[in-house]
């Protein structure tokens, strides 16, 4: 059972495998496994946590934070792209206004640059809050990450499952030396981690790939 | 010992070992096989050329030459004047050389492309200036396909595909051998695939058949020297069907069920409904019958090309269990035998269109790891494009693990078909989710969990049953909107690799239930193979997977 362990790194970059940390996760898949060594003839009833219903992440994960410097890297690429779209946006108040090309209603006009203006003021301050809800957690044989606020979403990867893993950065995120990792399965989306400390990324993805290796499965 | 890295993957294009290269055979393709990839430049040329030359010949004209350019303008270069002097004669070789070049490249591709087989990797060498170099290990291999393009047929030549098991899903080929190499080739690598991966996995069943089996196809012995006999031969294939040794047909769709199904399907008869409201229009309102033909030619024409096709891949479509695994062989102009090892086979789906209700028919596809995107895709995942409920009942036990092994009883599938809400195993979504969204397909929704398999059923107009193993789960999702949010329900998406079947929606679970079936399946992935790997407990489930 000592592969079911939660995989943290030395300094070698070698995956070592600490003491159990007993989540309820791990408690319930070390007993399953104990007490049933062949398949059940009818699986127990689902353990609902008793939650409620108004959130998805499952119970007590602790999940690991992304770089506060990710929030730089988001707020540089944000305000690039709001001159981009605002300045899309005056284009026809441009023309119809200043060059006369257009013939379009002043109201018209106007409301869309102003429309625009406030979308992308939201969009800004809603940035910190999307780079707050970014996290990720490794599991005894999974990757769990989750992003969002309004439209949550949380994926769980199982190491043996990942094909490749690449690591990358953009012009943004190198300046202040971050990374991203893209994690890609036989099926499905790729799963994204971003805003990692180049470090850190190294790290994961050494450890992933160590992981991947001994727990892979054929397809 | 992994795909996890790049440059792991089953493919690699690095440049092989040069010890490594010394000990291959290397192989050329068959002499003829330029001629299949240039035919399109050989019937313009015949059409073009040689069919306006031959007609002249018999008529007793002149070719249309540049000598009436010569006569009308005395010649002043010595090219003209050369041209002068042979005349009509001129043209004709003119044109076989600017079509002999043309050609060059195809041979020159020819001549370049080289592979190679050893005890446990494919080569295939090609290129003349970009030179690569692709190695596909034989225990990777998730299948080897004899395909025959119409072109390549009339030849005698045959197309081997090996579909390896990787996320990007390309195939290695080997373009073009004599369809009686390509299927000795085939099946002496199939056998050295399974004792590659037999001898991997020591407690498997293993293979009962000696290596270089004999070649079982009736008319592959009995050699293919005569068009005739070639042109027959691809009639008794198409129309009487081959069977290779051990191989026993389990379903058959007749051509008139398949064309029966095609117009049952809501699209087609839409488009049925506009033309003949069309007609209606014509006939009575006396509008124009141009325009309005004009106006919907293209989508006629679509229509019509649509339904060609389909039916010409799917004509005479059959399913025959064989000892390699299952194996469908479907087509009219192209004849494709695809093989299916169980091991491959990712995910399995049930599906019945709304009109399909009133004849009672079903579509069964599976969902397969590292399929190619070649151009035969249509059925390439498709175990049953159309059938009865009798069909089915005879496919289901084939792909799909039954009680005593952890999988899915026969009440289980009937209810995944037919029922509504819960029961049978089924948990339905909870009622407070239901009654205000989605209450249309709500009441099929509904998943069950078995020790080894993954039910989700849905669609109140298409009936929707997919069945996935949980070991074959590549990675979950739970997804949860502000609507989810004020009515406490969420998404979850189950991903099996493939690209036809690829995701099993279980689309408004309640949010307790979605997270405690995500900690569910998430832990019965990882622990089913645990289970797999105990020896002695499911020797039946492990012959299943002894192919992964």
């Amino acid at each position: 059972m000592t592969e079911n362990r939660l995989i943290e790194d030395n300094d070698q970059g070698q995956a070592v495998r600490p003491p159990a940390v007993a989540t309820p996760w791990q408690q319930a898949q070390a007993t399953e496994t104990v007490s049933s060594p062949a398949f059940t003839p009818t699986l127990p009833p689902l353990d609902l946590d008793g939650l409620g219903k108004d959130f998805i992440d499952p119970a007590d994960i602790e999940w690991k934070r992304v770089s506060p410097k990710y929030l730089k890297v988001r707020m540089i690429s944000r305000a690039i792209w709001s001159l981009i779209m605002i300045a899309l946006a005056c284009l026809p108040l441009l023309f119809t206004e200043v060059l006369g090309w257009w013939n379009m209603p002043l109201w018209l006009s106007v409301s869309l640059a102003a429309v625009m203006v406030v979308w992308q003021i939201w969009l800004t301050i809603i940035v910190r809050r999307q780079v707050r809800a970014l996290g990720y957690s490794e599991r005894a044989e999974h990757l769990l990450t989750r992003k969002g606020i309004m439209f949550r979403q949380v994926r769980a990867v199982p190491y043996g499952r990942i094909q490749f893993i690449d690591m990358s950065s953009g012009p943004i995120e190198n300046m202040v030396g971050l990374s991203h990792l893209d994690i890609k399965t036989a099926g499905g989306a790729s799963t994204v981690l971003p805003g990692l400390d180049r470090a850190e990324a190294q790290r994961l993805r050494e450890i992933l790939t160590d992981l991947s290796e001994t727990k892979m499965v054929g397809l | 010992m992994s795909a996890s890295k790049r440059e792991n993957t089953a493919h690699s294009d690095e440049p092989l070992d040069r010890e490594q290269e010394q000990t291959l055979t290397w192989r050329r393709a068959h002499p003829l096989s330029p001629l299949v990839r240039s035919w399109l430049i050989i019937v313009a040329f015949l059409f073009g050329i040689v069919r306006p030359a031959v007609e002249d010949f018999f008529r007793g004209d002149d070719p249309l030459t540049f000598q009436d350019l010569a006569t009308v303008r005395p010649p002043e270069s010595g090219m003209l004047a050369w041209l002068h002097l042979f005349g009509s004669f001129w043209l004709p070789v003119a044109a076989v050389l600017v079509f002999l070049l043309l050609l060059v490249p195809f041979f020159l591709t020819w001549f370049f492309y080289r592979f190679a087989v050893d005890t446990s990797n494919v080569y295939v060498k090609s290129g003349m200036l970009f030179k690569t170099e692709r190695k596909a290990r034989l225990d990777r291999v998730q299948s080897i396909d004899v395909s025959r393009p119409l072109v390549a047929r009339i030849l005698g030549l045959a197309e081997l595909k090996f579909d390896v098991a990787d996320g990007a899903g390309s195939a290695l080929q080997v373009q073009y051998l004599s369809y009686r190499e390509a299927r000795r080739l085939r099946d002496e690598l199939l056998v050295q695939v399974r004792d590659l991966k037999s001898g991997s996995k020591p407690s498997a069943a293993g293979s009962q058949l000696e290596p270089g089996h004999p070649d079982s196809a009736p008319g592959a012995q009995a050699g293919e020297h005569h068009l005739r006999q070639r042109l027959a031969q691809h009639v008794t294939e198409n129309f009487r069907g081959v069977r290779g040794e051990g191989e026993q047909q389990i379903v058959h769709v007749p051509v008139g069920r398949l064309l029966g199904s095609m117009f049952l399907s809501l699209g087609v008869i839409i488009i049925m409904l506009m033309v003949v409201t069309m007609g209606g229009l014509m006939v009575w309102a006396d509008v124009s019958m141009g325009a309005l033909f004009a106006s919907n030619m293209a989508v006629f024409a679509g229509l019509v090309s649509a339904l060609w096709k389909r039916l010409n891949t799917g004509w005479n479509f059959r399913l025959v269990t064989s000892p390699d695994g299952l194996k469908t062989r479907f087509g009219l102009t192209d004849t494709v035998t695809k093989t299916l090892p169980e091991g491959r086979i990712q995910s399995v789906k049930v599906t019945q269109p709304l009109l399909w209700r009133l004849t009672g028919w079903y579509k069964v596809s599976v969902a397969l790891a590292g399929q190619g995107e070649g151009e035969n895709t249509a059925f390439a995942g498709e175990l049953l494009p159309v059938g009865t409920r009798a069909d089915l009942l005879r496919i289901l036990p084939l792909v799909v693990l039954d009680e005593t092994r952890g999988g899915a009883s026969a009440e289980q599938l009937h209810a995944g078909l037919d029922a509504k809400g819960s029961g049978h195993g089924f948990t339905a979504a909870q009622l407070t989710a239901r009654s205000r969204i989605d209450w249309f397909a709500i009441s099929r929704n509904a998943f069950s969990l078995t020790p080894a398999l993954l039910l989700v059923r849905g669609g109140m107009t298409t009936k929707r049953l997919s069945i996935t193993p949980h070991s074959k789960i590549q990675q979950l999702e739970l997804k949860q909107g502000p609507v989810g949010k004020r009515f406490g329900y969420a998404d979850l998406t189950v991903t099996a690799a493939g690209a036809m079947v690829s995701s099993s929606e279980l689309s408004l679970v309640d949010a307790e239930t979605a997270r405690a079936l995500l900690v569910r399946q998430a832990q019965l992935g990882v622990h089913a193979n645990q289970v797999l790997a105990a020896p002695g407990v499911y020797s039946q489930t492990e012959q299943r997977t002894a192919l992964d």
